[in-house]
């Protein structure tokens, strides 16, 4: 993933994100909080970091204008639809969020207060009728330590949906799927 | 080991939030943070299956390594051996909450004068790593103590066919039916509705009347091709019903055509439909089931079984 400014200058880094043993990665339904998996796309992952990215001024990664910032995928419990970004687990979005702030934020607010630093002549300017004095505190500064996702358990049942062929994970004694998250043909589990 | 699916998954949530805790929250925080986490490490479980075997195989000695960080300019020294090394850390860990000065002299040894200073260094240097690798580790583990993922299908709705639409009509003259009753007992072992004239048309029924019955709850008519067929009576009968149900049904009925070796020539009206020739019963069989607009379910265990 790389956060670019618009300045140009890029910054590179590692985001390394646990699926289950099958390769499902967890989602939760915003409206039901059930759990369920798919399997991902790491585009999905690339634009739930954009989110937290665009807060700060920041974008990620090269602009495509064709592709769709997100596919919307129906919760197989409630059929609630939505955005895949907006189905993170809290685990997932903390883990995002972290990265965000230990790669992109941090090293951004360093560079500010570097900035200021300088502009300030090391910390005091006076002359004219006003005198300002700035104190700068010096320090080695500590990033946060990097944070680690996952383990991820190989829980629940895989669902193959015969519409589109596409898979998910749900509860093992979860039954009443009527509708494809995907396509949103009318099915039954048999 | 085997541990209940729920209770790997309870696990590793609880690892995974104090693990989180550990590494993340405020620094003023990280006491109560260790002692939370390294309870789980020493009662939980999934993470004893890790860690217990790895104390048991080596003898670490913390103090040691304290000893040896706390010289000037020294540099942090693990095990090479990968089991070792997290033994270590572990031990290394435990002895750090039960004297915390320890973090304060690595901080000083390594120039960091303030309390807060010295606990992110340990954090960063010491713990982190540890939690990667048991968190590895612990996925491992978990995979392990977990049976492999069971598979359902969900049909759409349109392709799940009603119990009156799945019969499978076999045709045949009468002196065929040995050879007929072959096919008719394979399709039933293998969960198929074949119907055959004699079991299945009631004592005293109207023969045309559930001949054409037959048909209507078909999804397929199936016609043996014999030196002894012959395209009359009955037989022609079934081949006007059959060809009326393939304009009715389209795709979801096959007309399928059988002709066995040195048999009569196919009736002119079959020939559009699927027909084979075919030297034995297992040719024909394939080819019959390679026709059907019908398919069975996934595989499963035998209710017997289990």
């Amino acid at each position: 993933m790389e956060p670019e400014d618009s300045a140009g200058d890029r910054v590179q880094f590692a985001v390394s994100v646990s699926k289950d043993r099958d390769d499902f990665f967890r989602l939760t339904c915003p409206s039901c909080g059930r759990d369920f998996k798919i399997l991902i796309d790491s585009s999905e992952l690339q634009w739930a970091l954009s989110a937290y990215c665009q807060r700060i001024g920041r974008d990620i990664g090269p602009r495509d204008p064709d592709r769709p910032h997100s596919n919307r995928i129906r919760c197989p419990y409630c059929g609630n639809e939505d955005e895949v970004v907006h189905m993170h687990t809290e685990e997932t979005m903390a883990y995002l969020k972290r990265i965000i702030n230990r790669e992109v934020v941090i090293p951004l607010l360093n560079r500010w207060a570097s900035g200021l630093e300088e502009s300030t002549g090391r910390g005091r300017r006076s002359g004219g009728l006003f005198s300002i004095s700035v104190e700068f505190k010096h320090s080695r500064p500590f990033l946060p330590v990097r944070p680690i996702h996952g383990p991820e358990a190989a829980d629940l049942k895989i669902v193959t949906f015969l519409c589109c062929g596409k898979k998910v994970k749900i509860s093992k004694g979860w039954t009443n799927v009527h509708v494809c998250p995907f396509c949103a043909t009318e099915v039954a589990l048999i | 080991m085997l541990l209940p699916e729920e209770e790997i998954a309870n696990s590793l949530r609880t690892f995974k939030s104090r693990r989180d805790s550990l590494l993340h929250d405020d620094i003023a925080t990280f006491d109560h943070n260790l002692e939370r986490f390294l309870e789980v490490c020493n009662r939980d479980p999934l993470a004893k299956s890790v860690l217990v075997p790895l104390e048991a195989k080596y003898v670490v000695d913390p103090s040691e390594w304290w000893t040896a960080t706390s010289q000037y300019e020294s540099k942090l020294s693990f095990p090479s051996d990968p089991d070792e090394e997290l033994a270590l850390r572990f031990g290394i860990i435990k002895s750090a909450q039960r004297d915390p000065n320890h973090i304060v002299s690595l901080g000083l040894t390594h120039g960091q004068g303030k309390l807060n200073e010295s606990v992110e260094l340990f954090r960063t240097l010491v713990v982190r790593p540890f939690v990667d690798d048991l968190s590895h580790r612990l996925g491992v583990a978990a995979d392990l103590a977990t049976p492999e993922a069971r598979a359902v299908q969900a049909v759409p709705l349109n392709r799940i066919p009603v119990a009156t639409e799945v019969k499978i009509f076999l045709s045949h003259k009468s002196i065929d039916k040995p050879l007929v009753h072959r096919y008719y007992e394979g399709l039933k072992v293998l969960g198929y509705n074949p119907w055959l004239d004699e079991s299945n048309m009631m004592a005293g029924s109207n023969l045309e009347r559930e001949l054409l019955r037959g048909f209507e709850e078909s999804c397929a008519a199936v016609f043996f091709i014999t030196e002894n067929f012959k395209d009359q009576n009955y037989l022609a009968t079934e081949i006007d019903y059959a060809v009326i149900q393939k304009r009715k049904k389209g795709n979801k009925f096959a007309i399928i055509t059988l002709r066995y070796t040195d048999a009569s020539p196919v009736p002119s009206l079959l020939t559009t439909y699927v027909y084979r020739d075919v030297s034995n019963d297992l040719d024909g069989f394939k080819e019959l089931l390679k026709a059907l607009p019908i398919e069975l379910g996934p595989v499963r265990w035998r209710a017997d079984v289990v």
